[in-house]
């Protein structure tokens, strides 16, 4: 994937960043609103910048927001948040 | 004090020398009549003197405030204070005709008045007998200010010190700063099409007036007024077409403004809706940059000081200019030399408008690919 669609990057960083546990791809697909095949390109795209990573649980691949994620969401949030204040530099 | 400590005796020399031989040359027949065109031609050119001299005073200098300083504009919005963040500097209203600049580079302010205040003194410097009435406005202008300035220091003094704040939080503020941003573009679209229905509405007053005086002789001379009445139909017809384009494009504008201010509403309520916040503030901050230009646009609002200085000028050289022939040559030529420097801060304003535009456009395009680079681990700031 070349160019991700940046909605769809930070509406997969939003939900897991809120969820405790590691997250089932289906449910995260249905939180996400995209379809299965869209969300697996996304989730490899993201698991090689290591924002996501893949973990086994219960015979089932979950998938889990890495602390380099939660960092790339949080400055997401700030750089929105620094944006809409109108402070661009 | 100073203003009129400046502009009594000024006003009385340039009245001399401007009108003292005129004065002189009027027959004196009826003296009451003769005293009192005197005191007005006085009273006018000492009102624009003193206004000139009080604006100068009053509105030019920066201030300079002792402890903390002015709170951040976002903390002012939070509290329900009108701000207008310009660049370098941001505005606050403390009064209906009242409102403090503070420069972002020193932490000092000046004291303005609003657009309100400002077409006020506009209004009142239109009569050279009123004129006089605009100095103690200035005044009062000035005088909330001051007393608005220690209030919103020690504000910042009481305000608590922000740490580092969580996700949550930063997604709320920026939900509530879009909300206000998206609230008053939708204002200024209002606004804005109640100045435009009103600069029509004067164009086809004053045209109709300039048809009506056309007319009038032809008409007195029990002509046919047929010319006034189609013109009259033409220019009500002309009228009411432009109103119509403008409120069918006003309803666009407004409608998509007001769409925004629903879709954050909801989000700030936590109702549902389509896709999520982060998505919608993403979507928001493309909006960003067109609400900002809507708050810079208006060139005449943007610096009262200086709209009200211009307008002080060219009434004062144009006044000169039209007495040519009946005054002194050198104030004819100091009348030309207002209206130059009026002109020439006007187009001052226009290339300041112009490049502020162009940069915010040069900086929000870097700041798009600064957002790309968020997700990218090479580049992550």
């Amino acid at each position: 994937m070349d160019r991700p669609d940046l909605y769809v990057v930070a509406r997969i960083l939003e939900r897991l960043w809120r969820e405790k546990e590691p997250m089932l791809r289906t449910r995260l697909q249905l939180a996400v609103g995209t379809n299965f095949d869209v969300l697996t390109k996304y989730l490899d795209w993201m698991q090689g910048r290591d924002l996501v990573a893949f973990v086994e649980n219960d015979g089932h691949q979950k998938v889990l927001l890495t602390a380099e994620g939660r960092d790339s969401y949080h400055k997401l949030v700030i750089w929105i948040n620094e944006t809409v204040h109108g402070r661009f530099r | 004090m100073v203003s009129l400590a400046i502009g009594l005796p000024s006003g009385y020399l340039a009245f001399d020398v401007a009108f003292g031989h005129l004065i002189e040359s009027l027959p004196s027949e009826m003296p009451s009549i003769d005293l009192l065109m005197t005191v007005s031609l006085y009273l006018s050119l000492s009102g624009y003197i003193v206004l000139l001299v009080c604006s100068m005073l009053t509105m030019v200098p920066r201030h300079a405030v002792d402890g903390a300083g002015f709170p951040r504009p976002d903390a002012l919005a939070r509290d329900g204070r009108e701000v207008i963040v310009r660049k370098g500097s941001y505005e606050i209203r403390v009064a209906k005709f009242s409102a403090i600049r503070v420069y972002e580079e020193d932490g000092t302010f000046r004291c303005l008045p609003t657009s309100t205040g400002l077409w006020a003194i506009v209004l009142l410097s239109l009569g050279p007998q009123i004129v006089i009435f605009a100095f103690p406005f200035l005044l009062y202008i000035n005088d909330r200010c001051w007393k608005s300035v220690s209030a919103l220091t020690s504000e910042k003094k009481n305000a608590r010190i922000e740490t580092e704040r969580g996700i949550d939080d930063l997604i709320r503020d920026s939900l509530l700063r879009t909300y206000v941003l998206a609230t008053e573009a939708a204002d200024i679209r209002r606004t804005s099409f109640h100045d435009h229905t009103l600069i029509l509405v004067t164009i086809s007053l004053v045209a109709w007036t300039a048809l009506l005086v056309l007319s009038a002789p032809a008409i007195v001379d029990r002509g046919s007024p047929w010319w006034l009445s189609l013109g009259s139909l033409i220019i009500a017809a002309l009228g009411i077409t432009g109103f119509l384009i403008l409120r069918r494009r006003s309803r666009e504008r407004i409608a998509r403004e007001d769409e925004w201010v629903a879709k954050l509403f909801s989000a700030i309520r936590g109702e549902e809706i389509a896709g999520s916040s982060i998505e919608l503030l993403l979507d928001a901050c493309l909006e960003v940059p067109r609400w900002l230009s809507l708050h810079r646009k208006g060139i005449w609002n943007r610096e009262p000081g200086k709209t009200l200085l211009i307008f002080i000028l060219l009434v004062a050289g144009s006044n000169g200019l039209m007495q040519y022939g009946s005054i002194w040559w050198g104030f004819v030529l100091l009348s030309i030399g207002l209206l130059a420097i009026g002109i020439s801060i006007f187009l001052h304003m226009v290339i300041i408008t112009g490049t502020e535009t162009r940069d915010l456009a040069s900086e929000w395009e870097d700041r798009m690919k600064e957002m790309c680079s968020l997700l990218e681990p090479a580049r992550r700031i």
